[in-house]
């Protein structure tokens, strides 16, 4: 998994490329920071997405949440966006549409 | 947030009674649950418990889903979870269906109401399982199913730990309220163990139904003519569908040896005996669900020989599992299977080290975040 992290607008946005996995998320854990005043995770070059993944998110989402800090997901590409849909997040998730 | 929590809960030795407890306590440990009410099963011998565990329902029992329900009167919990499968209530198929009912009178005194069903009639084969003598039997039976399947459907979210299940609810019963979520493994169990020297086979489980030894002990006696020092360790006790499996299964395969029956488990030995085993089976002809015993088998990076059967082979590789594959009932084909781990421990651990990374990658209490969002979500709705 290949991160790139910029700032936009005081917004930091890391965008994402590769498998989002049970193998990838332990060092993408300590790769992602949820620092103020928001964070975007831009995921246009994330194809595949399993279980851990998608915990993955949604502990991001909280962490967000309890730090009260902005997150948006970007550029949901369709094999991510069926999953979230499957697994109930799509509509949960702070998705940009 | 007032959470109850519908579960067999121990010290009853009921199925799902592992997941309901480890799931009562990582739920019990969330700071947006600042009271959890268990609704569990009956006691043949009543112990000393906390008050918040309620034993309001009896496995067998046609009353189930009223006594859960006057309990939930009573209680007006927030938000409720159910942790079922389709036996959870009984036996028998009355009392089984009937109990199904809860989840939808629930929903009708208006709290918001997820049900995890861990198995589908539709995936069932219900023949192996016990619950059906002859076809006609069996086909009653699932057309029963399908019935209480829709009012299962009556919570307000159905999770399921299959995509396969999901579809099957989203395409046959046009649900609009199922999803999938992952099972968990029950804790993170630190530091993967290594393999031990012993190359000791465990099977884990409530043997009878569709998890049957006859296989597996045939196959194990080749292994032990070729290499004496195998072993075979039978965890667990009889279904509560097929008393007095194990004890036929040892008067006709008594002679094998290597083999050892340690009976129930109790929850602080289960890390014992998965890290004393080399590698664990599965010995199931038929499968109900996602397998408890394969995320077991992953936290303690184990490393899986199974059937290549229907769902299965599905969640191991839908889950990131990986395991040595034999041909379902065929004694020589699980030999070979388990000789080629045996025979190979670089190959069995990195095997283990693959499904410890998938098992602790989602932990329990990830999937309990899971469930508190969607609860979250249905209680703003609700109040809207």
């Amino acid at each position: 998994m290949q991160v790139e992290r910029y700032e936009d607008q005081g917004t930091t946005v890391y965008k994402m490329q590769g498998r989002l996995d049970a193998h990838q998320v332990p060092a993408l854990k300590s790769l992602i920071e949820v620092v103020p005043p928001g964070i975007v995770l831009d995921l246009a070059g994330v194809n595949f997405i399993d279980s851990t993944g998608l915990a993955f998110l949604v502990g991001v989402n909280k962490r967000a949440r309890e730090s009260k800090i902005g997150l948006k997901l970007r550029n949901l590409q369709d094999p991510v966006r069926l999953i979230l849909e499957m697994v109930g997040l799509y509509d949960i998730l702070p998705i940009e549409r | 947030m007032h959470l109850a929590f519908i579960t067999p809960f121990p010290p009853s030795q009921g199925t799902l009674v592992e997941y309901g407890a480890h799931m009562a306590r990582v739920l019990a440990a969330k700071p947006e649950v600042s009271r959890l009410s268990i609704l569990a099963d009956q006691l043949e011998r009543p112990v000393e418990e906390p008050d918040h565990i309620h034993r309001v329902w009896r496995f067998g029992s046609a009353a189930n889903a009223l006594q859960i329900t006057q309990t939930l009167r009573r209680l007006r919990p927030d938000a409720v979870i159910f942790n079922l499968q389709f036996a959870t209530f009984g036996g028998q198929p009355l009392p089984a269906a009937l109990g199904l009912l809860s989840p939808g009178l629930a929903r009708l005194q208006g709290i918001p109401t997820i049900t995890l069903l861990h198995n589908l009639f539709e995936t069932v084969d219900l023949n192996q399982a016990g619950y059906a003598g002859n076809p006609l039997k069996e086909r009653v039976l699932r057309l029963g199913g399908e019935a209480f399947t829709r009012l299962l459907l009556g919570s307000h979210l159905v999770a399921t730990t299959m995509p396969t299940y999901v579809e099957i609810l989203r395409q046959k019963y046009r649900a609009k309220n199922a999803f999938l979520a992952p099972h968990g493994a029950f804790e993170d169990p630190g530091p993967p163990p290594p393999l031990p020297a012993a190359k000791r086979v465990l099977a884990f489980g409530k043997f009878g139904t569709y998890k049957r030894l006859e296989t597996l002990l045939e196959a194990h006696q080749m292994v032990v003519a070729r290499d004496p020092a195998a072993e075979l360790v039978v965890a667990g006790t009889n279904s509560p569908n097929a008393p007095g499996y194990l004890e036929g299964l040892r008067a006709v395969y008594g002679e094998i040896p290597g083999v050892s029956y340690t009976g129930y488990v109790p929850e602080e030995e289960v890390a014992r005996v998965f890290t004393e085993a080399y590698l664990v089976a599965f010995p199931y002809t038929a499968t109900t669900g996602s397998s408890g015993v394969l995320h077991q088998a992953g936290q303690f990076a184990r490393p899986a020989v199974m059937p290549r059967i229907g769902d299965l082979a599905e969640l191991v590789e839908a889950e990131g599992y990986q395991a040595e594959f034999f041909h379902p009932g065929d004694a020589a084909s699980l030999a070979g299977a388990l000789d080629r781990l045996l025979a190979d421990p670089e190959r069995a651990w990195q095997m283990g080290l693959n499904n410890y990374r998938a098992s602790v990658g989602v932990l329990l209490e990830d999937v309990a975040d899971w469930y508190l969002l969607h609860l979250e979500r249905l209680g703003r709705k609700h109040a809207s």
